[in-house]
């Protein structure tokens, strides 16, 4: 269960499991922004293909605009689903390993 | 305790796979680690046998068992009449695939950086595909 909190209108903290079944539920929550997106991931445990193509989508809609996705405080486990997948290099990610 | 379940066709039902994957990685003591990935690895083969073969009413049949040489062996067994063999894609062209920034063919990328061995076999109209983690 992906658990999202809206800090403000361009934040949010992701915890939880970023499964398939939740990637509706994060495509709405992102849907309108207004500027560069953050989203703290402290408390995310768990990302599979899915999450990762709602953070993809939601990244090329504010990069369209001229804003840009930022990703911080990622776990261990999390953080090597970026790695494994070269996202890293697409995202800007802020965390204490990088 | 069981080692294998059948799962409804939807993809609602992947909280009740993971409890089942939850039981089996406890039983064999595996790490965070290694339970995320096998977690991480059947959602991405049963995602995939829901979407490619979605009109279908059967159950998708998910096994875990490990052997004595401390091998997790997965297996997902479902009725396909058109089989989708995820060891027979391409490799994902990761420089490609960041230059335009796409959003699909992550998953059995993944599965292919995760696990230690994948096969699929496929008779008479059922498919199978069996993941091997060496833990």
């Amino acid at each position: 269960m992906l658990t999202i909190e809206k800090i403000n209108d361009n934040e949010w903290k992701f915890s939880g499991r970023f499964d398939a079944s939740q990637a509706d539920k994060a495509t709405k929550e992102l849907a309108d922004p207004s500027g560069t997106v953050t989203i703290d991931m402290a408390g995310l445990d768990y990302i599979s293909s899915m999450g990762l193509s709602v953070l993809v989508n939601t990244y090329k809609h504010l990069n369209e605009q001229g804003f840009s996705l930022r990703l911080t405080n990622l776990n261990r486990h999390v953080r090597d689903i970026f790695k494994y997948t070269r996202l890293e290099q697409v995202f800007d990610i802020v965390d204490p390993t990088s | 305790m069981n080692s294998n379940m059948k799962f409804s066709r939807k993809t609602e039902e992947l909280v009740n796979v993971f409890q089942f994957l939850k039981k089996k990685e406890i039983e064999f003591g595996c790490t965070d680690r290694q339970k995320m990935e096998i977690d991480l690895c059947v959602e991405e083969v049963f995602m995939n046998m829901v979407r490619h073969n979605s009109t279908a009413k059967n159950k998708i049949q998910i096994s875990v068992n490990k052997t004595a040489d401390n091998k997790i062996i997965i297996s997902l067994i479902d009725h396909e009449d058109h089989p989708f063999d995820i060891t027979k894609t391409d490799d994902l062209d990761l420089e490609d695939y960041v230059e335009k920034k796409k959003s699909g063919g992550l998953g059995i990328h993944l599965i292919k950086q995760m696990m230690d061995e994948i096969s699929f076999e496929h008779q008479r109209g059922i498919s199978k595909i069996t993941m091997v983690k060496n833990i």
